[in-house]
């Protein structure tokens, strides 16, 4: 497997749609690759930090004035 | 007793005996009436024959009335939405894209909630073989053990064409029922989602039980918008749209999806809109920008050690997180958003995204490549200036 070849499996690798086939090879690649190994780990924290940490939250007024117009709304209909 | 509905015992004119039997009319246990048996015949026939359908009519009549009050409760709980039942109410356009999926009570359990999914049906009811006995359901395949009711409800106009009043022995039909409901109790109430039942009330004009929904799922749909238009008050409006628009479109909503993925689509199309309406952004479309491979090819091959959240505090780590995001064309910072913060599988940021399951994937790499490339400098950099002199 190369480099290029690594690559293009990272998505599959990732969402665990991958092959015990290509599973081993990719981690073959990555124990002799020590550029892919750090491209993995590092997408993986990016994924994971990303997660973790929630960007944009709803502000308590604003909630308030949601439910506010929409069941205004939703009781005229 | 019906089978006095044919008249073997009563005398045939000439011309009947003449004519080959109607193979459907020997069928049993019921047998349809003569051709020739008809109310507006009736003033040719014998005054025997006279006599006999005026006693026919009194019973069917007195029967019509005995199981039409037993048979009302089933009929009710059994009415299905499909549109092109004769309820009036239900008469709108029935969506031709996806089958869809109808809810049925077990008009013979004692617990009313008990709701189920006709497409989880069909396989039990298909073997029951029943479908022909009905002519209002054989054309939903879906709703075949709604044939039931509705044959013990067969209209006194049909009587009038000659249909047997009843297709099937009642009380082996509801022990039928009964044993077959048991069987795929179990089954079937993993399938339905808890989502299925708040958007039925909400159809039925419960807003409680929409203003139920909305809690679950406005900050997730927030949040979309707010990745998108990267536009805190634009996002904010974006959301009340979708649930406002999702209240009117209500309807549409046939449960082929998750409740979710369809408001999320719907916060996918009005966020882009908004963007297209703003034209301060030079990309406004999920097409634009997706084809370049700037940043997709890893550069930086430093490991971030230790971890960001380590280095930063939460404010520092959401300012770099939200900068970072914010780079990416709209095409990639949608798939990312969708597929790795909302987690929405791939094949529901497809159909949210309405792209194909390869370009979601395709995107999703090189947003997610592009992401590494640019967190890695801030958090490389860091490392180098945490390092001792």
């Amino acid at each position: 497997m190369t480099c290029t070849d690594f690559l293009s499996k990272l998505t599959d690798y990732f969402d665990g749609q991958i092959s015990s086939e290509l599973l081993e090879e990719v981690r073959a690649h990555t124990a002799g690759c020590r550029h892919c190994e750090v491209v993995l780990s590092t997408t993986r924290q990016t994924i994971q930090v990303y997660r973790d940490n929630e960007l944009y939250d709803l502000s308590t007024e604003f909630q308030e004035r949601l439910h506010t117009a929409v069941m205004a709304r939703c009781r005229m209909k | 007793m019906l089978r006095a509905v044919g008249g073997t015992d009563l005398p045939r004119p000439v011309r009947e005996t003449a004519r080959v039997p109607d193979p459907r009319a020997a069928a049993p246990p019921f047998r349809r009436l003569p051709p020739d048996a008809g109310f507006l015949a009736a003033a040719d026939l014998e005054p025997l024959r006279i006599f006999a359908l005026a006693l026919l009519l009194v019973f069917v009549c007195v029967e019509r009335v005995l199981f039409a009050v037993a048979a009302v409760p089933c009929f009710r709980l059994f009415v299905c939405p499909n549109p092109k039942l004769s309820d009036s109410k239900s008469r709108r356009a029935a969506p031709v894209d996806k089958p869809p999926i109808h809810r049925l009570n077990d008009p013979f359990s004692s617990d009313a909630s008990q709701n189920l999914t006709c497409s989880t049906l069909s396989l039990p009811w298909v073997a029951h073989g029943r479908r022909t006995c009905c002519g209002i359901c054989s054309d939903i395949p879906l709703c075949r053990s709604r044939v039931f009711p509705l044959c013990i409800a067969t209209s006194p106009a049909a009587l009038l064409r000659g249909a047997a009043p009843f297709s099937m022995d009642f009380t082996s039909a509801v022990w039928t029922h009964r044993l077959l409901m048991a069987a795929i109790q179990s089954s079937i109430a993993e399938e339905v989602h808890p989502d299925i039942a708040l958007v039925e009330r909400a159809k039925a004009g419960d807003t409680a039980a929409f203003e139920q929904l909305m809690r679950q799922y406005e900050r997730q749909i927030f949040r979309v918008a707010q990745h998108i238009t990267q536009n805190r008050e634009d996002a904010e409006d974006i959301t009340q749209d979708v649930f406002l628009k999702a209240y009117e479109k209500l309807e549409q909503f046939q449960g082929n999806s998750k409740f979710s993925t369809w408001l999320v689509r719907i916060a996918v199309n009005e966020s882009l809109m908004r963007l297209r309406k703003r034209k301060t952004n030079r990309t406004v479309s999920m097409d634009e920008d997706v084809h370049t491979e700037d940043g997709s090819i890893p550069r930086d091959f430093a490991e971030w050690r230790p971890n960001p959240e380590q280095i930063f505090n939460q404010g520092e780590l959401g300012d770099i997180l939200r900068r970072t995001i914010q780079g990416l064309p709209p095409g990639f910072r949608t798939v990312f958003t969708l597929r790795d913060i909302e987690n929405l599988s791939t094949e529901e940021t497809a159909e949210a995204l309405g792209l194909s399951v390869p370009a979601v994937k395709s995107r999703l790499l090189r947003a997610r490549l592009q992401l590494r490339e640019r967190l890695s400098r801030y958090f490389r950099q860091q490392k180098k200036e945490t390092q001792p002199a």
